[in-house]
């Protein structure tokens, strides 16, 4: 019984050595390089009718634009969502240049389509919209790539203010 | 998943068709003097673990032989064709993840999401080969431990000793006493 044993872990060494796995696990090692924007903020401002939304992000080597997305819901992807190009100080390439601070401000009508469900779910006079941004990659590695999303920020807005 | 059910359904039949061999033979040569010698068990045993102790009567030995190789062949060979087909998938996932960047229409948040789909069919992939290899494993110990038994342990045998072992047990068989029905209780001493 012992040889057998013994006979049987040889065994199972050689066969786990011999049928080794032919596959490696998954990794993100090919997205190096891409940063996300941090310290987002997003305020809505009574008067004028607007909503301010803000972020920082240091290097900013290789980024062409921003994408600003907004959500009606607190899982940012179940919900009805909207994304915005932001405008950006860029230099003739198109390349975003010489900001770590960005702000970003459109009329909170805008946010119509993204709003309707919780129009219908008749929220009362106020409702919470969801906000992040991310950088907008292209060079020879990164074409025309979204990068990561900054942590999801929320504003509260009035919708009497806009009605 | 059509392969995985031709090959049950093809471990099942030659299953059957071996265990009916066995038995068809044990009743048709049940009487005839037939020694089988230790080399032809040796031989049989070689063959496919269990027929040499099926042979010489040790019937729920070798059908433990038996059926202790043909699960572990059939789990074997269902895991590695299970593990080959989720692998083809994976590598064909692994290349979508790893072109994204370039494909001009790619963001992080899908790269992410078709990594977490990646790792979960990694675990699966990991799952697959561990029980390839036991399985694998258990198929070659059962194959060798049937060798061993056979080689080492087994007696030569006659079908005429066999037949005598099985007519010293006590045996019922339905007869009619006169013209009256009834049972017919026997043991030979």
């Amino acid at each position: 019984m012992k040889k057998l044993l013994i006979f049987l872990t040889i065994l199972f060494i050689i066969i786990n050595f011999a049928c080794s796995k032919e596959h490696d696990p998954p990794t993100l090692s090919v997205f190096k390089g891409i940063y996300s924007p941090d310290s987002l903020v997003a305020t809505h401002n009574k008067i004028p009718d607007v909503i301010d939304v803000t972020w920082q992000m240091t290097n900013i080597e290789n980024v062409i634009d921003f994408i600003v997305s907004v959500s009606d819901s607190n899982v940012f992807d179940l919900g009805i969502t909207k994304d915005f190009h932001a405008h950006t100080d860029k230099d003739t390439s198109g390349i975003v240049v010489n900001n770590t601070t960005f702000s970003f401000v459109y009329n909170s009508k805008d946010l119509n389509p993204a709003t309707a469900v919780n129009e219908k779910k008749a929220y009362g006079d106020s409702l919470i919209l969801y906000f992040t941004v991310s950088a907008l990659y292209d060079d020879e590695n990164y074409i025309m790539f979204i990068g990561p999303r900054a942590v999801i920020d929320s504003a509260l807005i009035y919708r009497k203010e806009w009605e | 998943m059509l392969r995985i059910l031709k090959i049950s359904v093809l471990s099942v039949v030659l299953l059957f068709s071996l265990i009916s061999f066995a038995f068809a033979q044990d009743e048709e040569d049940f009487m005839r003097e037939k020694v089988i010698s230790k080399k032809n068990a040796i031989v049989l045993s070689a063959l496919f673990p269990g027929l040499g102790q099926m042979t010489k009567g040790e019937r729920v030995k070798g059908m433990t032989f038996f059926m202790a190789e043909v699960a572990s062949i059939v789990f074997s060979v269902n895991a590695h064709e299970n593990y080959n087909t989720k692998l083809k998938i994976y590598n064909r996932d692994i290349k979508i993840l790893n072109k994204l960047p370039s494909s001009g229409t790619g963001s992080y948040y899908d790269a992410v999401v078709r990594y977490k789909d990646l790792k979960d069919k990694n675990d699966d992939l990991d799952n697959l080969n561990a029980i390839r290899n036991t399985a694998l494993v258990v198929a070659i110990g059962v194959y060798a431990f049937n060798l061993v038994d056979a080689i080492i342990f087994s007696k030569p045998t006659s079908e005429s000793m066999r037949a005598e072992n099985e007519a010293k047990k006590i045996s019922v068989k339905s007869t009619y006493i006169g013209r009256t029905p009834g049972l017919l209780l026997s043991k030979r001493f």
